[in-house]
């Protein structure tokens, strides 16, 4: 059994904006073991975001802890947070987020500049499948080509954890699969553990450790033993 | 500091938005050049004066004394400090310039040592040769009157003074360093190379002019380094106690040198008032860009803080976008200062016709004011870079939620407004939704505005001075002065003539108050209370009456005079046989005059007085001013000339066309500063209007996705900004007025403000011409970018995140 890579235990997170406080999450236990394929499923302000954010050290939790690794990363200071987050994690946005006043090679090389030993931006393209579309901005993209940008951005620091928020969220079913297939191929392939945020429950089925969220909580977590085929998937 | 993948996205961020940060860095660069430039002008002229002065041994101070063997000045030669003495015979006079219907003009005769070389005060030999021999008929002639009235070496001119004639040989023309800037007195503002004239003969030439041989009436001394002036002066005027002498003239109160150091501290107020203006207005318009830029690119922050970029790497990153465009003006600014320095120094020493010229180039100003504009963009970048820091990655990383709580709007206050269609009300509401923001452009638009209308603000008060000057003082179409006191009863001689429409007695005399232990040398007008020319008034226009002494407003300033007071009255030494007698009189009121330092007394209580001193006439004038009929000028000229004791016959015409020729550069450089002005206006307000319209990108695609029309589009976001527009331009025309107030005290030396009452007035043109300026540039800046904004992709506008 692969060692306990991620830790939450009693985590609470609150908003507060003024006078009005929003409760994201209550109290979640939750560890995550070395490769897994993770899928949270919720519905849209079930807290997955503000998980998968406490997870990333783009955010502190209220209460408990988050361990990564056995590092408690819940009181890290900015700078910590920051190497953290440039070593520990890959991103992968709804959004894509890419910048658009760099192609599609310089957006990855904009992360790769951060560490002294980055994959390869090239191999990264053509594993992506856009060797040919490497000098090309967002803009002339397709939103399944940003998003395979958004995920060699996030591999290139080598990472041992990829979140992605909604990766397919903009994108079509066939885009949303092949998306999907390359992210599943990581985790296998190259033993990274993913966690996927999805309202999508069809995605779920693809997962080795679901978790469902509703309200802040986690309503159950379940470890699905065979998964289907992406290309069987229908959404 | 910052990566290569980051410079590459920051440079092609600057290189999008290039018209908005060119603008910025524009700014940067005249506040730059200005800077350097005027101090390139400023050091050059100083160099090349005080390389003059060295040259030329322009005296350290001068005394005047009654009169004085010449062995007088040998004396003063032994005191310490003393490293070259030179006694003169200086004498006014008449000089009679045509021999068939000579013009007169008054002049100034300087009998010096012809036998050995100058020590001090030495001539600059311009054309001819230098005075030979002891009692010579020649004299040399200062190059600017020369110059003025065509006299060349070998021509002859007629010296009067008193009753005595002499027909002088010009063997030379020349150039003194104390009359670099030739003016009679240092009560004068204008050059009059044109009706004054200064010879300098030989002493024995003077002494026999005059019957003063052997003697003089002057010591000029240039002391030696390192001892101070004004010790070895004192100790002077001890030693020449028997000879009567006057108070010591330093150098700094020598009336040329006291002209060209005004003008010199005037552009070193300049040098640093208008850059220091530039650069505040960049400081504003690059700290509300980098703002505005941070609030668009949020989410790229956060990205950058997801990715792994630590706060100072971001922070940097903003910083690194206003110090670029800090490096780009600044080095953009580098060759105009270079250019405007040396265009600037060429032009103004030619005109002065410095005997030495040394050209400095202001690498150290250029470096200080590239120093400055790196503190500018510093300054504006380094709260935006803070703040990008402090963006929460996880916040920024969502789509930007609405502002928490109820936004004030103005619109549903505004009666019949509060029932309008929304598409009418919007661009109120749009305005007062974030009033910060609206602060920073109405404020950016204001600051524009005040650019815009600064130099032309300047302008309109100096011409508002001049004008009033001219009014009052030279009302008349000629004025005539006599080298003796008349008797009034030649007025109504002149009065006779054909085409003389009115003439009036004058009398006008230096004098010197003294209110305590402060002095002022002033000019005595005295005038007939009841002349119909009479102008007397306060500053706010009520008219003063002419029943004592009344005082201008430069001589209450500096003697601290109100009505009632008590100041004492003499007449200067060289005016009389015996030594001046101090008369007090009460101060009867106070007048607004914005150019001299002058006195008024009713004519007779002004001969009372006098009468006492001097022998005059029973009702004594020593000058006429005459309002003719133009046709019969020219007859009433040749009359006046042959006028006994004539002077000099003015026109008020050609002192005025003389002065507008003599201020031509002046105005060539307040014309250059409404320039400079008007495009860091439009720059101004082009940035703050575009980036108004660019940021509406996703706001536009919304409307025009629920159906507006494009026009009714257009039509909001237009009449929006014209709102901003208005409101800038309301505060910036008020800003303009304050800064002009604040420009003439910072720019107007104190020796300066000693002769000009400088008040501030603006021209309604000026407030017109800056408010339409502005309304158009506002208008047209917006254009482009709605033309562009109107034919969007509405898809990917949609798509695009709120900031």
């Amino acid at each position: 059994m692969k060692p306990v890579l991620i830790e939450l235990s009693a985590v609470s997170k609150v908003y507060r904006r003024d006078a009005i406080e929003v409760r994201a999450l209550h109290a979640v236990n939750l560890s995550i073991r070395a490769g897994e394929f993770v899928v949270v499923l919720g519905p849209s302000g079930c807290g997955k975001s503000t998980l998968l954010n406490l997870i990333g050290g783009l955010d502190q939790p209220t209460d408990g802890t988050v361990l990564v690794n056995g590092a408690d990363i819940s009181h890290y200071t900015e700078t910590q947070m920051s190497l953290y987050r440039r070593h520990t994690i890959g991103f992968v946005f709804q959004f894509f987020n890419l910048i658009p006043t760099l192609t599609a090679r310089e957006n990855i090389q904009l992360a790769a500049d951060l560490v002294r030993n980055p994959r390869s931006v090239e191999e990264l393209l053509h594993a992506v499948g856009l060797s040919e579309r490497a000098d090309h901005f967002p803009g002339e993209l397709s939103g399944g080509e940003q998003q395979r940008v958004a995920i060699a951005r996030a591999l290139v620091t080598r990472p041992p954890i990829l979140l992605c928020d909604e990766p397919t969220g903009e994108l079509d079913s066939t885009t949303g699969k092949r998306i999907l297939s390359l992210l599943l191929n990581i985790n296998r392939q190259e033993g990274q553990t993913v966690i996927l945020v999805t309202h999508n429950s069809v995605i779920a089925e693809v997962a080795d450790h679901v978790v469902r969220l509703r309200d802040g909580r986690i309503e159950s977590e379940t470890y699905p033993t065979e998964q289907p085929a992406v290309e069987l998937l229908q959404w | 500091m910052v990566k290569g993948t980051l410079w590459r996205k920051l440079w092609r961020e600057l290189w999008n938005a290039r018209w908005q940060y060119g603008s910025v860095a524009l700014m940067i660069m005249l506040g730059v050049a200005f800077f350097a430039g005027i101090s390139g002008l400023y050091l050059s002229l100083g160099r090349s004066l005080q390389a003059s002065y060295a040259r030329y041994r322009l005296e350290h101070f001068r005394i005047t004394l009654r009169d004085a063997p010449a062995s007088a000045a040998e004396r003063v030669r032994q005191l310490a400090g003393v490293a070259g003495v030179e006694g003169r015979l200086v004498e006014p006079i008449t000089l009679e310039l045509g021999s068939v219907r000579p013009r007169r003009l008054t002049g100034r005769l300087i009998g010096v040592e012809t036998r050995r070389p100058l020590q001090v005060n030495q001539l600059s030999l311009q054309r001819g040769r230098a005075l030979h021999g002891a009692l010579t008929r020649e004299v040399l002639l200062e190059s600017r009157f020369a110059d003025y009235h065509g006299l060349r070496p070998r021509d002859t001119l007629t010296v009067r003074w008193r009753n005595e004639r002499a027909s002088l040989t010009i063997a030379g023309v020349i150039r003194s360093p104390e009359y670099i800037y030739v003016i009679q007195s240092k009560q004068q503002i204008l050059p009059s190379e044109d009706v004054f004239g200064v010879l300098f003969a030989a002493r024995e030439t003077v002494g026999a002019l005059t019957g003063r041989h052997g003697r003089i009436n002057e010591v000029c001394v240039y002391v030696k380094e390192g001892y101070d002036a004004a010790r070895v002066a004192k100790a002077a005027h001890q030693l020449l106690a028997a000879y009567d002498p006057e108070p010591p003239v330093l150098r700094k109160d020598q009336p040329s040198y006291y002209v060209l150091e005004s003008s010199l501290n005037e552009l070193r107020s300049f040098a640093v008032f208008f850059p220091v203006l530039f650069l505040s207005v960049s400081i504003l318009t690059l700290y509300t860009l980098l703002m505005r830029l941070i609030a668009q690119q949020r989410h790229v922050i956060g990205l950058l803080r997801a990715l792994g970029y630590t706060r100072v790497q971001v922070s940097l990153h903003y910083l690194s976008a206003a110090l670029l465009v800090g490096v780009i003006g600044g080095l953009w600014g580098i060759p105009l200062a270079l250019a405007l320095s040396g265009w600037l120094s060429r032009l103004y020493l030619a005109f002065l016709a410095l005997p030495v010229v040394e050209l400095d180039t202001p690498w150290t100003q250029i470096g200080i004011g590239g120093a400055m504009a790196l503190g500018a963009t510093l300054l504006s970048g380094w709260l935006p870079a803070v703040q990008a820091a402090q963006v929460p990655p996880a916040q920024a990383l969502r789509a930007q939620s609405p502002t928490v709580g109820r936004v004030w709007s103005l619109d549903g206050y505004l009666p019949l407004l509060n029932r309008a269609r929304l598409l009418y009300r919007l661009p109120l509401r749009n305005l007062s939704r974030s009033w910060r923001r609206t602060v920073i452009g109405v404020l950016g638009i204001a600051l524009g505005v005040m650019l815009a209308m600064l130099a032309r603000g300047i302008m309109d008060s100096r011409d508002t001075v001049i004008a009033d000057y001219f009014n009052q003082v030279l009302s008349e179409d000629l004025r005539v002065g006599f080298v003796q006191m008349q008797d009034a009863s030649i007025v109504n001689r002149i009065r006779g003539w054909r085409g003389v429409a009115h003439a009036e007695g004058v009398l006008e005399l230096p004098v010197k108050l003294r209110r305590g232990i402060r002095t002022y040398d002033a000019l005595l007008r005295a005038i007939d209370p009841n002349s119909p020319t009479l102008r007397l008034s306060m500053e706010t226009g009520e008219r003063v009456a002419l029943t004592g002494l009344v005082c201008g407003q430069v001589v209450q300033e500096r003697l601290g005079l109100e009505r009632g007071d008590t100041v004492y009255l003499s007449l200067p030494a060289e005016l009389l046989d015996e030594s001046p007698l101090e008369t007090p009189a009460r101060v009867h009121g106070l007048v607004w005059e914005t150019i001299g330092t002058v006195v008024y007394l009713p004519r007779e209580q002004a001969l009372v007085w006098l009468r006492r001193q001097i022998q005059t006439p029973p009702n004594a004038i020593n000058g006429v001013r005459l309002w003719i009929q133009p046709e019969y000028r020219r007859e009433v000229v040749q009359s006046l000339n042959q006028l006994p004791d004539t002077g000099a016959v003015v026109a008020s015409e050609e002192v005025i066309q003389r002065f507008q020729q003599l201020d031509a550069m002046a105005r060539q450089f307040f014309y250059f500063m409404m320039g400079f002005g008007m495009i860091l206006a439009v720059g101004v307000i082009f940035s703050v209007v575009t980036i108004s319209v660019l940021e509406r990108r996703n706001e536009i695609a919304t409307l025009l996705t629920i159906s507006f029309r494009r026009r009714e589009v257009y039509g909001l976001i237009l009449s929006e900004n014209m709102l901003l527009v208005t409101l800038g331009v309301l505060l910036g025309l008020g800003l303009g007025r304050v800064m002009v107030s604040v420009a003439i005290q910072v720019i107007v030396p104190s020796e300066q403000a000693e002769l000009i009452a400088f008040r501030p007035h603006i021209t309604w043109q000026t407030y017109a011409f800056t408010a339409l300026l502005s309304w158009g540039v506002g208008l047209l800046a917006q254009l482009p970018a709605l033309n562009a904004l109107t034919r969007i992709d509405l898809v990917a506008a949609l798509k695009e995140r709120v900031s």
